[in-house]
């Protein structure tokens, strides 16, 4: 959290969003995709969000855009409660708010040009004369590093990179505060990913933007994010700084999902942890530590219902072993009071 | 054969010989390209051979001309694919259909392309083991569910009767690769096997087809995109880019010291960093229309000189590995 | 390889027309099209009168009548171009119309859903629970046999075929990306629905034109050989093949034979031209 800034840009309090599907034999199914997810965004921040696909990730970033509906809980944005407000009362706000797709190729109209894809959000608001739109658009484009000739041509026409490249330029013409990227980088060729990566962080310090940012490749988390949280099945596990989730993980899931990416850099505490079998919406429901069936330290009160609590300062831990046994899960006796890291 | 290019670390003839590969796509038509640029790589035996390249470098192509299975459109323009000393370019459908299971066998990135829909997951494994073997209806199935038990398919008897769609993503993988070891293959063939799974199975299916493929002395050949994916699983890691093998040589010693400015920049843009700058390569993967006439990397190589754009590089063995680089 | 190893090698094409008269001498589907309408547009001037008495009657092909004439000594040849403008034009009309009418009914009950949509589905199901040619059958036998009827019956029962192909191909858009960027954009339903959703299907929606003026052809040809289509004496291909129909029996095949290749052609014709569309569509939107 930067210094002078006294209040967050977004906040998001007990998220709740449910999906209801139907199976084979049309009984209602209801999947609760975020299960009480609660923080905040401050200005100029990158708050990271991890996780295994299926763990509700994009959801959290699809509600706060309103482009799906919460089903509980709180999000205000710049102090104002958004979602009760209906699709016209919220949509001169979305100005505010932009995301990145992950798929620049499906994120653009295939039939639309380049141009009149930007055009469409260079026009919002109605402040800029057609002559300014043309201006606005070429300066969004060179601000990405393309020349404004790329403009004329068709989103299949344009390589990944390029035209994720665009997809930020689409989003910044309506200078907005919060930029919600949704694996902007994991469609994109690893060479070219820092390509992303880097245009985005640079774009963080000279237009004072705050990135809620999704992604599963922690190398990019760990290029971008200042605090990271760590999502599983619905919940949040962990959250902290990044150097307190990279460096002093506790949870056993953020652990071997640290273990399972093979980092260089930079090492972690503890023993390396490693989970068996794999995600599943059949341990969705459950009121206790739902990463339970795959933990290799589990035992019969990781069942009970496990709150978040803190083991360091602004680190949170959904594990109760983490707090009171941290020997037991292969972590490092906890720093004696005052030796604070 | 390879007598007169033996490199020190194989004296037998390689399992699969690929030699100055290159395929193209129909010429005159809109997708008129050249994938391949003519690939140099051998896999001996009883080995674990990664093969790395981003999108577009060709390696799945590589993997599909090895198996007899272009895509429609593609024709082999010249070159040789040897395994165990028999051509395959030119070979029978027939012959090639016999080699396949066998001596070759392939898994796929999604494993539930590999895996009949309709068709029990044991009911398609027996009939693969049928179709190579003279084992029964029965045997076949009881060697269908020990496949499936040794793959670390919880309670393989009763998932045998279950359809892929009941499977997970992970065990899907699991049972593809039970039914691509169904007929004792040489070699196998993983085509970006752990890309869809997440992180923490990633590793799992990986180990799992390395110990596999270890156990039953066969030969590995594992496509990916991923360095640290070579790293963990293949004593030997062949780089592409473009359509070449850029590099290819023991492991542990490409990817500590490269030879090739391709794969320093490789490894770079894998490494992870510190305060918002990641490493990038500039520029983009060239488009391969028309046959190289220079390193395919010079235009994007912070290495690069007059004498590289004088004809594309032929791998050279320098010390413990082949590089593709007039510079090394 | 994946799909977009070679990125930049699509140009923008600038020249659509020049594209589009090679296209045409290249594909068979797009030449004969041409050539039927060619006929029903510029045929009627250049043949005989299609109702006149203009000699033998029953005479067989030859040099002078191509087609031979019928039992009243109309030429053949002159009434089966003749009657290619009035089956074109009729199947083009109701087509038309069933598109203006099913299409945006069937988008917006796809962006919409809820109980708008399901009503929607429910209507056309309805409709579609009858034998198409029994529904048309009924109505024109309780309106009587007009062509502005003829035209409507044959929209309204097409009608429910576009509402459902606009429906189904709508929904997966409604979520798509591009849309969801357009919402971010803070643009209104409407301007979604027109800017990016309907121009996206369009060609699907093409294709099946295609198909259906080939099918309302056959409806009309269908009514009128069942004696509830077009009034005679106006050349119609149905009413033809059915006038021909009693003489077949005595060996004079030609009056019958000719006005139902017509059909088969056109309606052949209209059905590859169809698949001509939706691979044209695959083609440009490229191998996403």
């Amino acid at each position: 959290m930067r210094e002078g800034v006294n209040s967050p840009l977004l906040e998001v309090r007990d998220l709740v969003k449910d999906y209801i599907s139907r199976d084979a034999k049309l009984r209602q199914r209801v999947v609760r995709a975020v299960d009480g997810v609660s923080f905040e965004v401050w200005p100029s921040e990158t708050f990271a969000i991890v996780g295994e696909s299926g763990s509700g990730k994009s959801t959290v970033g699809r509600v706060i855009l309103k482009l799906t509906d919460a089903t509980e809980g709180h999000v205000s944005l710049l102090g104002e409660d958004i979602l009760d407000l209906g699709e016209k009362q919220f949509r001169p706000m979305r100005t505010n708010l932009q995301m990145v797709f992950q798929d620049p190729l499906a994120a653009f109209d295939p039939r639309a040009t380049i141009r009149s894809s930007l055009r469409e959000f260079a026009e919002f608001g109605g402040e800029r004369t057609p002559a300014q739109q043309d201006q606005a658009i070429e300066d969004a484009i060179r601000n990405v590093g393309l020349s404004p000739e790329i403009a004329d041509r068709r989103p299949a026409e344009v390589s990944g990179g390029q035209l994720q490249r665009l997809s930020v330029a689409r989003s910044l013409l309506v200078e907005p505060r919060l930029l919600f990227l949704d694996e902007p980088t994991s469609s994109l060729d690893v060479s070219i990913r820092g390509q992303i990566v880097n245009l985005l962080t640079g774009l963080q310090e000279t237009a004072q933007l705050a990135y809620l940012l999704v992604a599963h490749d922690l190398r990019v988390v760990y290029a971008m994010a200042h605090r990271v949280a760590v999502m599983y099945l619905g919940q949040f596990v962990e959250i902290g700084t990044r150097d307190q989730v990279y460096r002093q993980a506790a949870h056993p899931y953020t652990r071997g999902l640290l273990e399972a990416a093979q980092l260089e850099e930079p090492g972690h505490l503890g023993e390396p942890v490693r989970l068996s079998g794999e995600i599943s919406t059949d341990h969705l429901g459950s009121p206790g530590c739902r990463l339970m069936p795959r933990c290799p330290f589990s035992e019969s009160k990781c069942a009970e219902p496990q709150p978040l609590r803190e083991t360091r300062t602004g680190q949170l831990v959904r594990c109760w072993k983490a707090v009171e046994a941290p020997v037991s899960i292969g972590l490092p006796e906890p720093p004696s009071p005052g030796d604070r890291s | 054969m390879t007598g007169s290019r033996a490199t020190p670390t194989m004296d037998a003839p390689p399992l699969l010989d690929i030699e100055n590969l290159a395929v193209g796509f129909r010429t005159g038509t809109e997708d008129a390209s050249m994938p391949l640029q003519g690939v140099n790589l051998r896999v001996p035996r009883s080995s674990r051979m990664s093969l790395v390249g981003e999108s577009g470098s060709g390696k799945s192509l590589t993997a599909a001309a090895v198996i007899g299975m272009l895509p429609e459109g593609a024709e082999i323009l010249r070159g040789s694919i040897r395994l165990d000393g028999e051509e395959l370019l030119g070979a029978s459908k027939r012959r090639l259909r016999d080699l396949r299971g066998p001596q070759i066998a392939i898994m796929f990135q999604n494993p539930r392309a590999s895996l009949n829909p309709v068709l029990t997951v044991g009911g398609q494994i027996a009939e693969v083991i049928r179709t190579h073997s003279d084992a029964g209806r029965r045997d076949s199935h009881l060697r269908a569910i020990d496949l499936l038990d040794q793959m670390g398919v919880p309670d393989a008897r009763r998932r045998a009767g279950d359809y892929v769609h009941q499977y997970s993503g992970g065990m899907a993988q699991r049972a593809a690769l039970a039914m691509a070891l169904s007929c004792q293959p040489d070699l196998l063939i993983a085509d970006e096997p752990t890309t869809g799974l997440d992180a923490t199975l990633q590793q799992q299916v990986l180990e799992l087809v390395v110990e596999q493929v270890t156990d039953r002395g066969a030969s590995l050949l594992l496509i990916t995109h991923d360095i640290a994916i070579a790293r963990q699983t293949c004593e030997r890691t062949a780089v592409m880019y473009a359509g070449r093998v850029m590099e290819s040589g023991p492991t542990a010693s490409v990817t500590s010291s490269p030879a090739n400015p391709y794969t320093t920049a490789l490894l770079r843009a894998f490494a992870t960093v510190d305060e918002g700058r990641m490493y990038a390569i500039p520029g983009t993967v060239p488009t391969l229309l028309d046959p190289l006439v220079e390193c395919p990397f010079a235009s994007r190589c912070p290495e690069v000189g007059e004498e590289c754009r004088d004809g594309v590089p032929e791998l050279r063995t320098i010390a413990d590995r082949e590089v593709a680089c007039v510079k090394a | 390889m994946t799909a977009r190893a070679l990125p930049d090698r699509r140009t923008p094409t600038r020249n659509r027309s020049g594209r589009l008269v090679r296209k045409v001498f290249r594909t068979p589907a797009y030449l004969s099209m041409a050539i039927i309408v060619l006929v029903a547009l510029v045929g009627p001037f250049l043949v005989r009168d299609p109702l006149g008495f203009l000699g033998g009657t029953l005479t067989a092909p030859s040099a002078e009548f191509w087609f031979g004439t019928d039992q009243f000594g109309r030429d053949i040849f002159a009434r089966v171009v003749h009657a290619a403008r009035l089956d074109l034009w009729v199947g083009l009309i109701a087509a038309a119309l069933a598109v203006v009418v099913g299409m945006p009914l069937g988008a917006l009950g796809a962006y919409r859903g809820g109980a708008f949509d399901a009503l929607l589905l429910r209507v056309s199901e309805s409709f579609q629970a009858f034998p198409t040619l029994l529904l048309a059958l009924g109505i024109v036998a309780a309106l009587g046999p007009s062509i502005p009827i003829l035209i409507m019956v044959i929209a309204m029962v097409n009608v429910p075929v576009y509402l459902r192909l606009t429906r189904s191909a709508v929904k997966p858009l409604v979520d798509s990306d591009f849309v969801l960027a357009a919402r971010c954009a803070g643009k209104s339903q409407a301007t979604i629905l027109r800017r990016h959703i309907l121009p996206n299907v369009s060609e699907i929606v093409f294709a099946q034109f295609s198909v259906n003026v080939a099918w309302a052809i056959q409806i009309l040809a269908a009514l009128s050989f069942v004696g509830l289509g077009v009034k005679l004496p106006t050349a119609e291909w149905g009413a033809m093949v059915r006038d021909g129909i009693d003489y077949m029996y005595y060996g004079q095949w030609w009056i019958s034979l000719f006005p139902g290749l017509a059909i088969l052609a056109t309606v052949l014709t209209l059905n590859y031209l169809s698949d001509e569309i939706r691979h044209g569509q695959r083609d440009s939107i490229g191998n996403r």
